[in-house]
């Protein structure tokens, strides 16, 4: 593995920024550290850049333990939060800033820095200061200036935060093409799961300090391993006491699960339902136009649960009687998220193993 | 910051420490950069009260009673509000309705302000000037190439350029240090910078006596080294540093809280030796604070009298300042001498005053570079 932390703690008083976190990434992933704010990731992206000292635990680069390492010899750029350009520096005194630390020889500054402004198409703005950039303009020479030195592993901390919702668009299709084009390692920041799974090869999900889940973004959406993850990756609605539904009396009394949209299907009363035991009633609760479907809220029992509803099907409006089909849901277990499917479907609600 | 966790810098400094004037000093032109430190009840509370003041950037009564320390709170603050530039909002921008002001009112303001002003400081300033040069040129020459004058002049220029210097590098060391470092005695260390602005100048002289005089603790060490620090050069220098202090740090402290520390870890994370990111990134963010404080600080040090008083002794021609030798000259009724000694400092204070106001004027203009 390039990149591996080994039950990596930090406390910061009497706050656990990080508790025993490991991880491991192979070379050139892409990946996202997602998680609510004070859940520790801007800690762990920290220890590895070398601005904070683990408590504990160990990080390995390429083999090798760099916990000891300076800062500057961990061959490791990081993007910051809000850049933190050198404001008194132009755009190119910037790039060249990690270079001339390194007394490389100002030929070769010179090509590298020009080359990099070719890489982030800004090279008629080299003179300029970065009070002067717009906000993507601003990430794009932070982005170059992390690169000069020629890292071997690339950081970035919530990188499309300070940018305005327009532009970020772009700029998460840029990052994402200019990292695979480089082939370099990185790992950035975010608390915005749906720029993870857009984004990133894999995710790293912390909440509280602690790793709840790693793996690619699907994996996660799919089989969330805790209720955190079930939660937090993806729609979801969370009930309590769900034995009471079709198909899931064995469940225990006090019980939580979290249902996604897509495990629950809704059939007009005159629609035939091949397993007409299995299916309860309901009524439709409100409905919205999504443009392609609609989203429609249905109460089951007590519960609310959304999930959407093709505009092919016979239609529906709000108030009308409806039969409710939850194929599955992910029951929790203490820290514990697993997938139970419908018991008194034919394959026991299994079948839930897309590929993509 | 939505960081994870605490943060390393100091935020308990972006404010000036309290319980000094200046704090939320309203003055001058700094006072439209005024936003970002003070709540918004302070900010309507403030532009309630100077009103049009506010607006014009005038000198209001209210922020000249400040003293100088308000002047280097305000700007301080100031200079976060125009590079920080975090929030645009000023609701003191809304408040423009005091246009329909009785005029009366504002008439009569305005009027006892500049008379006020005129009569406390405008008329003895040039009353002497006046003096000094009533009796001629000649005269004036006189009195300030005496010999003694010259000796005062030479003692106050070293007193002055030992103490702006230590208070310089004691100021960048401490503002560094408290504001990217934690450390026990942090808030201590805080309260002790203010400490001169509060004690009276007999007893900062006082304390120096008690100290290194012939009955203080450290007498026996002098003696047996045949030191003198009371009474000679060392104790007025001692004495003036102890009274400026403040003004360099106060100066610093909230410019370099208010930056954050994301640009020097960007450069040490790059590989940048401490003096590197010192002079590369963090200089030029505080040259103008610096400038503007090293101003202030020379200009206190040039005209302090109660501290030095106290330790000078005041041996003519050896231990006497320029303040001390006026003072001399006046009890000994060489009343024109006198005055025209006093030339020289308040030529020297309006020197200093203008080259405030420039520097003020200079660093507003390149706050951001480039940008305009």
């Amino acid at each position: 593995m390039f990149v591996e932390l080994r039950d990596v703690s930090k406390r910061f008083g009497n706050f656990d920024a990080a508790r025993k976190v490991s991880f491991e990434l192979e070379k050139g992933t892409l990946a996202a550290l997602l998680g609510p704010s004070g859940s520790g990731k801007t800690t762990i992206l920290r220890m590895i850049a070398g601005l904070e000292t683990p408590d504990g635990g160990d990080i390995f680069l390429d083999g090798q333990s760099i916990k000891n390492l300076e800062p500057s010899r961990r061959g490791i750029g990081l993007v910051f939060q809000n850049y933190a350009l050198f404001r008194y520096m132009t755009v190119w005194e910037n790039i060249a800033f990690g270079l001339k630390t390194k007394r490389t020889p100002k030929a070769g500054i010179k090509e590298r820095v020009g080359e990099l402004l070719t890489l982030i198409g800004l090279e008629d703005l080299a003179g300029r200061y970065p009070a002067q950039l717009s906000g993507g303009q601003k990430q794009r020479v932070a982005f170059a200036r992390a690169l000069a030195p020629n890292p071997r592993f690339l950081l970035l901390d919530e990188p499309f935060a300070a940018i305005d919702a327009k532009v970020r668009r772009e700029l998460r299709s840029w990052l994402r093409e200019m990292i695979s084009r480089l082939k370099i390692t990185s790992i950035f920041v975010t608390h915005d799961q749906a720029e993870a799974i857009e984004v990133a090869d894999r995710i790293i999900v912390t909440n509280r300090g602690r790793v709840e889940q790693t793996g690619a973004p699907i994996e996660l959406y799919r089989s969330p391993a805790t209720p955190f993850v079930a939660r937090f990756i993806g729609e979801s609605t969370v009930v309590r006491n769900y034995n009471v539904l079709t198909g899931f009396e064995n469940a225990p009394d006090g019980a939580e699960c979290a249902i996604r949209p897509e495990f629950v299907r809704l059939f007009a009363p005159s629609e035939p339902v091949q397993y007409e035991n299995s299916v309860q009633p309901g009524r439709v609760s409100a409905m919205a136009f999504r443009g392609d479907v609609l989203e429609v809220t249905v109460r089951v029992r007590d519960f609310s649960l959304a999930t959407s509803y093709s505009l092919e099907r016979p239609s529906l409006s709000v108030g009308d009687q409806v039969k409710v089909l939850i194929y599955r849901l992910y029951a929790f277990q203490g820290d514990q998220a697993r997938l139970v499917g419908n018991s008194l479907l034919a394959n026991g609600g299994g079948g839930y193993n897309f590929q993509i | 910051m939505t960081t994870d966790a605490a943060e390393t810098t100091a935020e308990g400094l972006v404010t000036p420490p309290a319980g000094v004037p200046g704090g939320s000093g309203e003055s001058g032109g700094a006072a439209e950069e005024v936003k970002n430190i003070l709540s918004e009840a302070e900010r309507n509370f403030l532009s309630g009260r100077t009103g049009r003041g506010t607006e014009t950037g005038s000198p209001t009564g209210a922020g000249r009673a400040d003293s100088e320390a308000a002047d280097a709170g305000a700007r301080a603050d100031g200079e976060d509000g125009g590079t920080g530039g975090t929030d645009g909002t000023t609701p003191r921008r809304g408040r423009r309705g005091h246009r329909q002001e009785n005029p009366l009112i504002r008439g009569t303001l305005i009027a006892v302000s500049l008379v006020f002003a005129a009569l406390m400081l405008v008329l003895p300033l040039l009353a002497v000037l006046s003096q000094a040069f009533g009796a001629g040129w000649d005269n004036f020459v006189r009195s300030v190439t005496d010999t003694f004058t010259v000796k005062a002049l030479k003692l106050t220029l070293l007193t002055s350029l030992v103490a702006v210097t230590a208070n310089t590098l004691f100021g960048l060391t401490a503002a560094w240090a408290l504001t990217r470092y934690r450390f026990r005695g942090q808030g201590l260390l805080v309260t002790l910078i203010d400490l001169p602005f509060a004690v009276s100048p007999i007893i900062a002289g006082l304390i120096f006596i008690l100290t290194y005089g012939r009955l203080g603790w450290a007498a026996p060490f002098l003696e047996a080294h045949d030191l003198k620090i009371v009474f000679a050069t060392p104790g007025i220098i001692m004495a003036t540093v102890f009274v400026t202090i403040p003004f360099v740090a106060r100066e610093i402290i909230p410019v370099l809280a208010a930056r954050g520390t994301d640009e020097e870890q960007a450069a040490v994370l790059m590989g940048a030796g401490f003096f590197r990111t010192f002079f590369q990134v963090t200089l030029p963010h505080i040259r103008w604070a610096l400038v503007y404080s090293v101003i202030l600080c020379s200009a206190r040090a040039m005209g302090e009298f109660g501290a030095v008083s106290v330790v000078s002794g005041h041996l003519r021609g050896k231990t006497n300042t320029l303040p001390l030798h006026i003072e001399i000259l006046f009890n000994e009724h060489h009343y024109r001498e006198a005055f025209a000694v006093s030339a020289i400092l308040v030529i020297t204070s309006i020197v200093i005053l203008t080259a405030r106001s420039l520097v003020e004027w200079v660093s507003k203009k390149e706050e951001e570079p480039g940008v305009r």
